[in-house]
């Protein structure tokens, strides 16, 4: 137990300035503000977690077109890990700006102008550098989501890959099969299973087009 | 404010320098309390504040209380009782004791106490 039965003992006086003084003041203001303070970083807090919240209804809005599935499947794999990466840096810049708006609440035994004036100073120091990662986690995010969202849109897809596989019949009963092209105004069709192309088939004797899951 | 016992300041037993409670305010003068507002650090000032408050409990903190060698109303300086933990009992601090007594004094801007005067003293806690 602290022996409180006997006052401090005063020593000598020492020279202030006038700043001193302004950190004095502040601190005894910080002493009577202690608990509204408080009060207020929680409902600021409580914005945070809406914002939060509010991100990851973003992200279900924006997880891509109804066909994503038909991305292949490499690409849906490459999507998905870039979509949680978006919201995981996203998610860091949000922690980042919280942390720099409300400061992190530390315990001081003794209230004094000195205090304050290192709180202060340490506490804008990390405040700046949590700023700074926040915006630039916030910018990464973005680029980061808008690349994933490229890919579902635009990424190559398993669909397109099938369509090409066709099985020509020309009216003469002549058959190919293979991956379609149109070169000179004839159907020309590139077997899949060999690198010989079969000969080229005029348009205009072309008695039916099909397209197959696979060339026999 | 719950008032347990009084003791100089300087933590002496010398009554030189020091005030007890039946003792008028060192430095009352006519006129006095009509002293404007002047806000600076005195060191002087300081010193009459070291030789002429006194020391009184108020719970678990510690009061310096007396009268303000410029304008002889009423002052205090609270030492909280994060002061007087294991921790710090017995380290050396540094306080800024400031005259915050509540009369008029012209010239005082709003939301100020006082008559201005402050000035720095060092405990040994």
């Amino acid at each position: 137990m602290s022996d409180r039965s006997t006052p401090p003992r005063i020593l000598r006086t020492i020279s202030v300035t006038p700043e001193d003084r302004k950190w004095d003041e502040l601190a005894e203001q910080m002493r009577m503000d202690a608990l509204p303070r408080i009060r207020g970083t929680a409902e600021r807090w409580t914005s945070t977690v809406s914002a939060i919240t509010g991100l990851f209804g973003l992200v279900a809005l924006v997880k891509g077109r109804e066909d994503i599935t038909s991305l292949r499947s490499d690409w849906r794999i490459i999507a998905g890990v870039l979509i949680a990466l978006a919201l995981l840096i996203a998610l860091t810049s949000i922690v980042f700006a919280a942390f720099a708006a409300q400061g992190t609440p530390r315990r001081v035994e003794i209230l004094s102008g000195a205090a304050v004036k290192e709180l202060y100073q340490h506490g804008t120091h990390i405040a700046r550098r949590q700023l700074a990662w926040s915006r630039i986690s916030a910018v990464v995010a973005v680029l980061v989501l808008g690349l994933a969202i490229g890919i579902t849109w635009y990424g190559p897809t398993t669909a397109a890959s099938t369509s090409l596989e066709v099985m020509v019949v020309s009216r003469s009963g002549m058959t190919a099969c293979g991956r379609l092209s149109v070169e000179n105004h004839n159907i020309a069709v590139r077997p899949t299973s060999t690198a010989a192309r079969d000969p080229a088939i005029p348009l205009q004797r072309v008695a039916l087009i099909a397209p197959v899951t696979s060339c026999p | 404010m719950e008032e347990i016992n009084a003791t100089p300041a300087n933590g002496t037993n010398s009554t030189q320098g020091t005030k007890t409670n039946d003792e008028p305010p060192l430095g009352k003068a006519e006129g006095q309390d009509r002293v404007a507002y002047e806000e600076r650090a005195d060191e002087e000032w300081a010193k009459q504040v070291m030789a002429t408050l006194a020391w009184k409990q108020a719970g678990d903190d510690w009061v310096l209380y007396g009268t303000c060698p410029k304008c002889s109303h009423e002052m205090d300086k609270t030492i909280g009782s994060g002061y007087l933990t294991d921790t710090y009992r017995g380290s050396v601090t540094s306080v800024i004791v400031a005259c915050n007594c509540r009369a008029d004094h012209a010239g005082r801007p709003e939301g100020r106490a006082g008559c201005g005067r402050y000035g720095g003293l060092e405990l040994e806690l």
